[in-house]
C-alpha cells in the first residue's frame, strides 16, 4: 500500500492543493508548499513548463514566474524532500521526456515523490514511465467526455487516485461547479475502483464541499490558490498570510 | 502507437482523445468516399484552381547554371498551397456536422485559406494568431477579417505561431463538443499529419505528371521550404519511392546557425514533445521550448512535423538551412528575372536551390515548390530595404 492508498483508505474526504513548484522563486516555493502541507492530504507540485497548454492563464503566469527565477526539475524535487505529506508531481511529458524517463522517476522516487500526473500523456503512451515508476503512483485523467470503455482503460492503468476534470477547459478560476458533475461521478463510480478526485475550476470553499456532495473523494484546488501568488508579489509576509488563511479556509469544511 | 518510426503519436490531455479518435474515424471513412472525393475534386478544380502549373524558369535557370521549375501553388486562391488542406478539412468538418472552425496560424496563409473554405461552405471561424505576426503579417489579417473569420490576437508566451497554436488547443479543450480544430500544418497529434498529407500530396501527384510530360524523366532534385512542413510533404510524398530523386527540405536559418536566432528544427533540435506529437524541438536541457526567430512568419516554430523527424532519422529527405539574408536575396532574384514575387518562405526554398545549382550541371533537373506568393511579405521586404538606405 502506497502513502497515496493510505490517505484515502483514511478519509472520505481529502484535499489536493495544487502549486507550481518553485513559483515565484525557490525561496518563496518552499514556503508556500510548506505552508500548504499544514491543510491538505496530498499536495500537487507543478514542474514549471514553458507550454502548459492545459492550463488558463493564472498557471500559465506561475510557470513563467518559475521559469524566470530559474527554476528546473531538481529544484522542485529539493521542495518535494522537505515535505511531510505525500506528493504528486504534475508535469507536461516533455519535461519528463528531456531530463530522461527513468532518471526522473528514480530522483522523484528518491525526493519523496509518491506519485505522478503527466497531464498530456494519455495511458497508451505511458509505456516507458509506467514500467519505471520505483514505487510511485501514476494517476491518469479521465474527462466528462470520455467513453464507457475509455474510463475503464484509464481506472486500470491509475493507481493512487483517478484525476477527474470538472468542465471542458484549461485550469482556472470559475464562478460556480457544473450541477452535472454528480452525474459524472455515477458514471465514474460505476466503472472505477479507484479514489476519484476532482480539480479544475473548484475555487471556493463552497465548491469543495459541492465535490463532496457529488460523490468524489477529493478535490483539488489549483488556480485560486496560485492567484493569490500573484497578487502578493510585492509583500511575501501578507502573501503567505493570505495563502495560509485561503487553504484554512478551504481546510475547514473538509 | 506511432505512426512514423518513433515519430508521431497523441500526447494530448484526456479531454481531446474522444476527440481525436471522432476525426480518426469520420477521416477514415471519408477518404475513400466517393462522393467525398468528388466534392473535394470540384473545389480544388473550380474554387481553388488546381492543377497549378509546373513553370520552367528559364532566365532563373540561365542565372543558376540548371534547370529549374517552379511548381506554382502559389497561383492557387489565396496565395498558397494551404487551401488545398483547408478545403479538404472544411469538407471533413460538414460531414462531421462541426460548425465552429478553429484555426491557428503563422504567416497568415493558412489563415486566409482558412477563413475562404469557411466562407465558402458556411462555416463559423475563428483564428488565433500571435500578436507578433499580427503586424508583419497585416494584410492578410485584413483578408481574413473580410472573408468573415474572427481574429483572436495571442499574447500569450513568444507571440507567434507556436503560442497560436497552443492557444487554439486551449479553445479546443474548452469548446469540445461543437469545435473543429483545423490545423495547418503536418503537425499536432495524429490523426493531423496524416490528415494534412492526405489533402496536400496531390501537389507531389501532379508534379510528377507535369515533369514526365515535359522533360519524360524524374527530376534530380526537389527542394521546398520547411516550418511545420506541409508544402514538403505534399510534393515530397509522391517521390519518396523514387530513391534517384534527391529531396531537399529547407529550414530557417535566420541570422545563422551560430546564433539562437533561428529556427532550424531538424538541424539544431533534439528528440521531444510539442502540440500533441513526438518529433524534433528546439529545446533547452529541461525541455522548455525555445523561442526561435525567422524572418519568415510561417518558418518561425520551434517544431517540425513528425513525418519529417522520420524522413531525416532515415536519411531519405536531407534537411538543409538558409539564413534570412540569403531567402531575401533570393526573394529578389526571383522578382527580377522572372516576375514572379515568392513567399518568404518559398524564398528560403530558391536560394537553397540557387547555391546547389552551379554544381549540378545545366541538364539537371531541380524542382522548387513555389508554396506561396509574397504579396504580404512588402512590408518586411520594404523595411530592410529602408534600413539598407
Amino acid at each position: 500500500m502506497t502513502r497515496i492508498d493510505d490517505v484515502f483508505r483514511r478519509n472520505d474526504k481529502s484535499l489536493i492543493l495544487y502549486t507550481c513548484g518553485g513559483d515565484p522563486d525557490l525561496r518563496t516555493g518552499i514556503d508556500i508548499a510548506g505552508g500548504m502541507e499544514k491543510y491538505s492530504d496530498i499536495i500537487e507540485l507543478g514542474i514549471p513548463y514553458s507550454d502548459p497548454l492545459a492550463d488558463g492563464p493564472v498557471i500559465q503566469k506561475a510557470n513563467n514566474r518559475a521559469l524566470s527565477s530559474g527554476i528546473a526539475p531538481d529544484d522542485v524535487f529539493q521542495i518535494c524532500s522537505v515535505l511531510k505529506k505525500p506528493v504528486v508531481i504534475m508535469a507536461y511529458y516533455n519535461s519528463v521526456y528531456k531530463y530522461g524517463i527513468e532518471k526522473f522517476c528514480k530522483k522523484a522516487a528518491r525526493s519523496n515523490v509518491d506519485g505522478i500526473i503527466v497531464i498530456d500523456l494519455p495511458p497508451e503512451e505511458a509505456v516507458n514511465i509506467k514500467g519505471r515508476l520505483s514505487g510511485m503512483d501514476m494517476v491518469f485523467m479521465v474527462s466528462k467526455n470520455s467513453t464507457e470503455s475509455r474510463i475503464k482503460f484509464i481506472n486500470e492503468h491509475s493507481s493512487g487516485f483517478i484525476y477527474a476534470t470538472a468542465v471542458f477547459g484549461t485550469t482556472g478560476i470559475r464562478d460556480c461547479v457544473d450541477p452535472g458533475l454528480s452525474d459524472f461521478s455515477n458514471r465514474l463510480k460505476a466503472l472505477c475502483d479507484k479514489p476519484l478526485a476532482l480539480g479544475f475550476g473548484i475555487s471556493t470553499p463552497a465548491h469543495v464541499t459541492e465535490t463532496f456532495s457529488y460523490g468524489f473523494d477529493a478535490a483539488i484546488v489549483g488556480s485560486a490558490l496560485v492567484g493569490r501568488i500573484e497578487q502578493g508579489l510585492n509583500d511575501k509576509h501578507s502573501m503567505l498570510d493570505n495563502i495560509d488563511e485561503f487553504c484554512r479556509y478551504l481546510r475547514s469544511v473538509v | 502507437m506511432r505512426q512514423f518510426g518513433e515519430f508521431g503519436g497523441r500526447f494530448v490531455p484526456e479531454v481531446l482523445v474522444k476527440n481525436l479518435e471522432e476525426l480518426e474515424r469520420a477521416f477514415e471513412k471519408s477518404r475513400n468516399n466517393t462522393s467525398f472525393k468528388i466534392k473535394l475534386n470540384d473545389l480544388l478544380g473550380n474554387y481553388a484552381g488546381r492543377p497549378t502549373p509546373l513553370y520552367f524558369a528559364e532566365r532563373l535557370s540561365e542565372f543558376a547554371g540548371s534547370k529549374i521549375f517552379l511548381k506554382r501553388e502559389d497561383l492557387l486562391h489565396g496565395g498558397a498551397h494551404k487551401i488545398n488542406n483547408t478545403l479538404g478539412q472544411a469538407l471533413l468538418a460538414s460531414e462531421m456536422g462541426k460548425t465552429r472552425i478553429i484555426a491557428e496560424t503563422g504567416a497568415g496563409q493558412h489563415g486566409v485559406a482558412t477563413a475562404m473554405a469557411c466562407a465558402a461552405l458556411g462555416l463559423e471561424c475563428e483564428i488565433f494568431m500571435g500578436a507578433e505576426d499580427v503586424v508583419r503579417q497585416k494584410p492578410n489579417v485584413l483578408r481574413m477579417k473580410l472573408c468573415g473569420a474572427k481574429i483572436n490576437v495571442v499574447n500569450s508566451g513568444t507571440k507567434k505561431l507556436k503560442d497560436a497554436i497552443n492557444e487554439a488547443l486551449r479553445d479546443w479543450i474548452t469548446n469540445v463538443e461543437n469545435t473543429y480544430y483545423m490545423i495547418g500544418s503536418v503537425v499536432g497529434p495524429h490523426p493531423y499529419p496524416t490528415i494534412v498529407k492526405e489533402f496536400q500530396k496531390i501537389i507531389g501527384e501532379e508534379t510528377k505528371e507535369q515533369i514526365m510530360k515535359c522533360e519524360e524523366r524524374l527530376p534530380d532534385v526537389i527542394v521546398t521550404c520547411v516550418g511545420g512542413g506541409s508544402n514538403a510533404i505534399g510534393i515530397f510524398n509522391e517521390f519518396l519511392g523514387n530513391k534517384e530523386v534527391k529531396l531537399i527540405g529547407v529550414e530557417a536559418g535566420g541570422h545563422g546557425l551560430d546564433t539562437d536566432s533561428h529556427a532550424a528544427t531538424l538541424s539544431k533540435g533534439s528528440k521531444g514533445i510539442l502540440h500533441g506529437s513526438f518529433s524534433y524541438v528546439l529545446q533547452d536541457g529541461f525541455g522548455n521550448v525555445k523561442d526561435v526567430h525567422s524572418i519568415s512568419a510561417g518558418l518561425d516554430y520551434p517544431g517540425v512535423g513528425p513525418e519529417h523527424a522520420f524522413l531525416k532519422d532515415s536519411g531519405r529527405v536531407e534537411y538543409a538551412t538558409v539564413t534570412d539574408k540569403e531567402a531575401v536575396e533570393a526573394f529578389k532574384i526571383t522578382c527580377k528575372l522572372e516576375g514572379i514575387i515568392p513567399a518568404l518562405e518559398s524564398s528560403h526554398a530558391i536560394a537553397h536551390a540557387l547555391k546547389i545549382s552551379k554544381r549540378l550541371g545545366r541538364d539537371s533537373i531541380t524542382i522548387v515548390n513555389l508554396s506561396g506568393r509574397g504579396d504580404k511579405d512588402m512590408g518586411i521586404v520594404e523595411g530592410i530595404d529602408n534600413d539598407a538606405d
